[in-house]
């Protein structure tokens, strides 16, 4: 992992914040000071189930997957690319240890506050309170969406719902884990790519 | 009435007594029978309802099925949270399961709190971090463990809601087949005392 002067990322990560939340440059140059820049290779682990999460991480580049290990297998819950919030969010707020691992499924960077500097960083500029509660509301929302997407829908419109909106992460993601985070056997999702074909 | 708001509010912030009865005075105060419907699929929710008294659910249709999404009790929030958030039609529908007494806040009432102090914004955020967090774990309940788990672990913390709610609601809200559930709720009975008590009503 490198560290880099966070000054060179500074216009991309503020448009890719600005997806989320409006920020001023402003206010953004402000919070520079409270944020870290990290490089990362592929299949890197960022947190391991069992440690304690100690950052929210915005990925610049790259695609980082939060997964969790159960007995019979391995579930990919959520998978951040470029523009989208990533960690442990339990471990992070409570202080517990995880029950979740992250890891890089490509070589990434990524923006980064650590819990301790969120905190000094909501009391020290005090316009941060209301730009989080907009940006956890986002959040929430997307997590809400993607729940009610898993629930309600059928593996088939899942499935078609899902490559629609993203493309890309057929060629991006490994099938297994793309399968597991849409909840689809594999071999039910191998038969669904097939429909995708032009002319089928 | 204030005072469950009050206990509430001091799980985020510290709040004098005037600012809890500023809090108090700008939300409605909503008095609705049980299984009444406080909005429908489709609809745009209004309010952001602080349970009082009462019992209420949360839950989408997935064709003939309700699925319960959430089972709220004194002292908790419940709404359509994403259609309060972005004004969107709602995809759930929130309906009382015992008479109920809410503090109801619009959104225009809150913007206007978040206008007038920092105190609310900050109290905004937490309570946010809050609802985040417990989706979150919702979510991780429903991968991480086996249905006999889940049905323990929700048993174990949520002793009362077995004497309160209908068996087929916490079946949904679960996620066990309503006949795993009986089969659990017996079983349990027979093998583990600490359990039966809370069981034993429902």
């Amino acid at each position: 992992m490198a560290e880099d002067d966070i000054s060179l990322y500074a216009d991309r990560a503020l448009a890719l914040i600005n997806e989320h939340v409006p920020f001023s440059r402003e206010l953004f140059e402000r919070c520079l000071p409270y944020l870290g820049i990290r490089r990362t290779g592929r299949r890197e682990f960022l947190l391991r189930a069992g440690e304690q999460e100690e950052h929210l991480y915005l990925v610049v580049d790259g695609l980082v997957r939060k997964f969790a290990q159960t007995a019979k297998s391995e579930k990919t819950l959520q998978l951040a690319t470029e523009g989208h919030l990533i960690h442990s969010e339990l471990s992070y707020h409570y202080k517990i240890p995880s029950q979740v691992s992250l890891q890089t499924l490509e070589p990434s960077l990524l923006l980064f506050i650590h819990r301790d500097r969120q905190e000094a960083l909501h009391r020290e500029v005090p316009e941060m309170q209301e730009k989080s509660v907009r940006l956890l509301e986002r959040l929430f929302i997307e997590k809400d969406e993607r729940q009610l997407l898993q629930l309600s829908h059928t593996v088939r419109e899942r499935f078609l719902t899902y490559i629609d909106s993203h493309p890309e992460m057929l060629r991006r993601v490994p099938q297994k884990i793309l399968a597991s985070y849409l909840e689809i056997k594999p071999e039910t999702f191998s038969r669904l790519k097939r429909l995708l074909r032009p002319g089928v | 009435m204030v005072k469950a708001l009050s206990a509430y509010l001091k799980n985020f912030v510290s709040l004098t007594p005037e600012e809890v009865e500023a809090l108090a005075s700008v939300a409605e105060v909503h008095t609705y029978d049980k299984k009444v419907r406080l909005i429908e699929y489709g609809e745009r929710e209004r309010y952001l309802h602080f349970i009082v008294k009462g019992l209420a659910r949360k839950y989408f249709m997935r064709g003939e099925d309700e699925v319960i999404t959430q089972i709220a009790k004194e002292g908790e929030l419940i709404c359509s949270s994403v259609s309060f958030l972005t004004g969107k039609p709602s995809l759930y529908i929130v309906e009382t399961i015992e008479p109920c007494v809410f503090y109801s806040f619009s959104k225009e009432t809150i913007d206007d709190l978040y206008a007038s102090d920092p105190i609310w914004q900050k109290l905004g955020r937490l309570i946010m971090t809050d609802l985040f967090l417990k989706k979150e774990a919702w979510e991780l309940e429903r991968v991480l463990y086996t249905t006999q788990e889940r049905f323990v672990r929700f048993l174990s913390a949520n002793g009362d809601l077995f004497q309160r709610v209908p068996q087929k609601f916490l079946a949904s809200y679960l996620n066990i087949q309503p006949e795993t559930f009986s089969r659990l709720k017996h079983l349990l009975k027979s093998r583990n005392p600490q359990l039966s008590a809370a069981l034993s009503g429902s």
